[in-house]
């Protein structure tokens, strides 16, 4: 490793979790709690027609006779949802701004510590940004060039009054309200997050991004995520996420809606560094994210790349159902898990038409006391002939405190399909660390070069920008657990 | 008949009828079940099964004992006959064998397999009427052929303890000999001491009016080691769970299994290895064909403890349908929580090779003929572990299947 890698990581080595700060910006938020009230009252402050408020209490009632599913490798106490702040936006957002120069200049502040490039000059690689800030979409960057392509990106709210066809069509078409609890509850109180819309034949020139920040303490955030692929269109999304460090554990439940039409394409990457905890497990974001892609029409294809490197517990199933013909499901994730964090995470591939395609790398990382669990599901149905699925899932322990688990759930009901599944549990390979070594390489360093060399598969999945950051993140995660 | 029914009025011919703590325990056991309260994540394998079939069926248990035997077909070579779950009591200078009484309830006090929390072991601590004890003495060099014989319309509820002493060398052979709607639960706790090596092949070959739940519970001590291999090839359902622990270093446990399915027949097979000691090697290997509106499933489970360094495991599972109307499921699970550790798992589920299938038929190799080789070749390495008598009842049997494969 040469100096100024080793520099970068003493860097941040030194600030550990470095997005730890708050930024302290009036905001306005209504009591604690959540009943119907506090729907309306959401609904109201986004300005919402009707049946979007219909729809938000169908799913309050589902929710309310749910109970949490209770599947997961993870404990952590009962979630009392009586005691979050289910909105919370920087005082006078009434009115989304319309541009940068009416923004709380505190706010571009935070988003500049955090390396978004909102100002559009500073730009350099091309990277259309919407910020999410607590609950409300703060400001979408290169709008002006998107709309030319006749590209839809701004946020859910804005495109619940500009666009409601399209968001009555297909909001929660993939993620049905009624799925599970959190599902349930996103639909009930979702406060902002993005949207996608690519007409048909246009491949979107450059990476769509949204940051989401949780600042407030006790603030829930429930973002809803929702990206339309129509016919023959590309697209590729990136999403980032932080919050301060903060004692208390907060609540984030978003959902992703992902539809892909005939030919079309979407490229989902995500690198989630939520607050993760102290090193004695206290605070953190209980992360628990619905993620899933329809492939709808033919040949088309979803493909997810994660790397979760934060929250005390990370819930979370980017799948993707093979509805058309000849689609393509892709799955690559890396999770790494330190001190008391605990992680079970995977994905969930349902293969219904002909000819479909999935590909599941996915790499485990456990450090100090944690515990990380892959949990997988490849079914195939009665109609997916001559489907195929290679699953490939590998751990790295790092210590003996902790655990890894791999708990794959594998269904055929056709013969022509086939199902590949694999699997290892190891711990760092001594001659490669005494390779390391013998070269002068420390021992974190060794041990951080053969990490990155073991998520190498997947981190190349990664575009540019989150690719270095990603690395970074890895080598930060496996700080002080090591030597 | 209601599970209550049967829970009430047949309570008398159970046994361990006389001592206090045991009823109460089985009294429990029945609320647990009758109110639903049994931890669904942990029986999950059940998910198929008709749990019915070991509640509402008609009773019946009338043995006799003058019908169960033990031949010596040689010195070394034994011939073991349990029907309708009793055996006779013998002894000599290698085994000794005897059926469980009323005095043996310190065994059942001292029981401890709540790990194993599975609603079948539960049915067979409610219903328990029959049982044996079977030692076999230190240094002993074996051959030993089981033979479970049910009559018409029994109902077995059977929990056996066979421990091999130290230093043995046993080859067991388990057949089962069911003729008319029968329900034989019946649960092993199998102690392998120090040093012994055990080889225990299972067949597993009856007509399709027959139900048998066999579990197993296996405890291996320091440098002993534990071979296991179940055959199915029966119409009836089976279902199949081994457990074993590896509670001393340097010990061994294979668990192997391959299972031939047709009809409407349901499969249902489980295994759990816990390693507890270092330097532990272990295997859980099954391999099914299903053929036409067959159905299986398949749980393997490999848990670590942290004191568990050194430890190998290894778990595999393969599947070949054969028609679009089976289906196959599996959930190859690892639960490590030791770093230095070599563990894998694999899983594949399809349809036979098409491009060997050309290659054979494009040598003049008939299509049914050539589905045969494929298929012989596929469960070829699970019979080096049985002896010429063995080999030849497994090739028989799988001719049977094969030809009922449909002609070209």
């Amino acid at each position: 490793m040469d100096t100024e890698t080793s520099q970068t990581l003493d860097k941040f080595a030194q600030d550990k979790y470095k997005y730890g700060f708050v930024t302290n910006i009036d905001s306005d938020r209504p009591k604690k709690g959540l009943d119907e009230e506090i729907i309306k009252f959401i609904s109201q402050k986004k300005n919402e027609p009707n049946w979007m408020l219909t729809w938000r209490l169908d799913s309050y009632k589902k929710w309310l006779k749910m109970s949490d599913p209770k599947w997961a490798n993870i404990q952590f106490p009962k979630i009392d949802y009586q005691d979050i702040y289910y909105y919370s936006a920087p005082k006078g957002f009434e009115k989304k701004p319309k541009d940068l120069s009416e923004v709380d200049p505190k706010l571009i502040e935070t988003y500049n510590k955090l390396g978004i490039p909102l100002e559009e000059q500073k730009v350099l690689a091309g990277v259309a940004v919407d910020a999410v800030f607590d609950s409300v979409s703060v400001a979408t960057t290169y709008k002006g060039e998107l709309e030319k392509l006749g590209i839809v990106f701004c946020s859910i709210s804005e495109a619940i009054q500009s666009h409601p066809e399209l968001v009555k069509k297909y909001l929660g078409s993939v993620i049905p309200p009624g799925d599970h609890s959190f599902s349930a509850l996103n639909s009930a109180v979702f406060t902002d997050g993005s949207f996608v819309y690519i007409p048909e034949n246009v491949k979107c020139p450059m990476e769509l991004s949204t940051y989401f920040r949780i600042n407030a303490e006790e603030t829930g955030q429930f973002e809803r995520t929702l990206i339309i692929a129509d016919k023959g269109s590309y697209v590729s999304y990136l999403e980032g996420c932080t919050a301060p460090q903060r004692d208390t554990n907060q609540l984030h439940a978003a959902n992703v809606e992902l539809i892909a039409l005939e030919n079309a394409e979407i490229k989902y990457s995500t690198v989630q560094n939520w607050y993760p905890g102290d090193e004695d497990g206290k605070g953190g974001i209980y992360n628990f994210v619905t993620k899933r892609g329809l492939c709808k029409g033919k040949n088309s294809k979803i493909s997810w790349t994660q790397v979760e490197t934060g929250s005390a517990v990370t819930w979370k199933y980017p799948s993707c159902i093979l509805k058309g013909d000849n689609s393509i499901g892709e799955f690559y994730s890396v999770a790494i898990t330190n001190n008391f964090q605990q992680a079970d995470t995977g994905t969930k591939m349902t293969h219904i038409g002909k000819n479909t395609r999935s590909k599941i790398i996915s790499k485990g990382i456990s450090l100090g006391h944690s515990q990380n669990t892959y949990r997988g599901n490849v079914s195939f149905l009665r109609k997916a002939h001559k489907a195929r699925n290679y699953t490939q899932c590998d751990s790295l322990l790092v210590g003996n405190k902790c655990g890894a688990h791999t708990i794959p759930y594998i269904d055929s009901k056709n013969n022509s399909a086939i199902i590949e599944h694999e699997a290892s549990t190891s711990k760092i390979n001594e001659d490669q660390l005494y390779y390391c070594r013998q070269r002068g390489l420390s021992h974190e360093e060794a041990v951080s070069l053969i990490v990155n060399g073991f998520c190498k598969q997947v981190l190349q999945e990664l575009p540019m920008e989150f690719a270095v950051e990603a690395q970074k993140l890895v080598s930060i995660s496996l700080e002080g657990s090591v030597g | 008949m209601t599970f209550e029914n049967n829970f009430i009025n047949h309570s008398k011919e159970y046994i361990f009828l006389d001592n206090e703590t045991l009823l109460n325990q089985r009294e429990e056991t029945f609320k647990k079940i009758f109110q639903k309260n049994y931890d669904k994540k942990n029986n999950e394998s059940l998910k198929n099964i008709t749990i019915t079939d070991l509640s509402k069926f008609e009773y019946f248990y009338k043995p006799k004992k003058e019908d169960s035997t033990i031949s010596l077909i040689d010195n070394f070579n034994y011939e073991i006959r349990v029907v309708n779950g009793i055996c006779k009591n013998y002894e000599d200078d290698n085994i000794e064998i005897r059926n469980l009484t009323n005095l043996d309830f310190k065994k059942f006090l001292n029981q401890n397999n709540n790990y194993l929390d599975d609603i079948i072991i539960d049915f067979n601590k409610i219903f328990l009427n029959s049982g044996f004890i079977f030692n076999i003495k230190s240094n002993s060099k074996l051959k030993i052929r089981l033979i479970h014989s049910t009559s018409d319309n029994f109902t077995i509820f059977q929990n056996n303890f066979v421990n091999f002493k130290k230093n043995c060398d046993v080859q067991l052979e388990h057949y089962f000999n069911f003729t008319h709607n029968s329900i034989n639960n019946i649960n092993y706790n199998i102690n392998v001491e120090e040093g012994s090596v055990i080889k225990h092949n299972i067949f597993e070959n009856f007509s399709n009016t027959n139900k048998l739940y066999l579990t197993s519970n296996t405890v291996c001590e320091k440098s002993s080691s534990y071979n296991q291999n179940t055959y199915n090839f029966s119409e009836g359902f089976v279902r199949n769970f081994h457990h074993a622990l590896l509670n001393g270093e340097f010990a061994n446990a294979t668990l192997k299994g391959c299972f031939f399915l047709k009809n409407k027949n349901v499969c249902s097979n489980k295994t759990n290895i816990i390693h507890n000691a270092e330097h532990c090697s272990s295997d859980q290997t099954y391999k099914g064909i299903l053929n036409d509106h067959s159905k299986a499933n398949y749980y393997s489970n490999t848990f670590v403890h942290e004191n568990a360094q050194k430890t190998e495991g290894y778990q595999l599972s393969k599947g070949i349908l054969l028609t679009d109307n089976c289906s196959f499921f599996s959930k190859p699970e690892l639960k490590i929580f030791a770093d230095d550790v070599k563990c894998s798992h694999g899983s594949t589920i399809g349809p036979v090779d098409e491009s060997a299938l050309y290659y054979l038929r494009s040598r003049g190799i008939s299509k049914n003929e050539a589905m045969k080789m494929i298929i012989s070749s596929f469960i070829e390495e699970d019979l080096q572990n049985l002896d010429i008598d063995g080999a030849k009842i497994i090739s028989n049997n799988l001719s049977d299947y094969l030809s009922s494969l449909v002609d070209d």
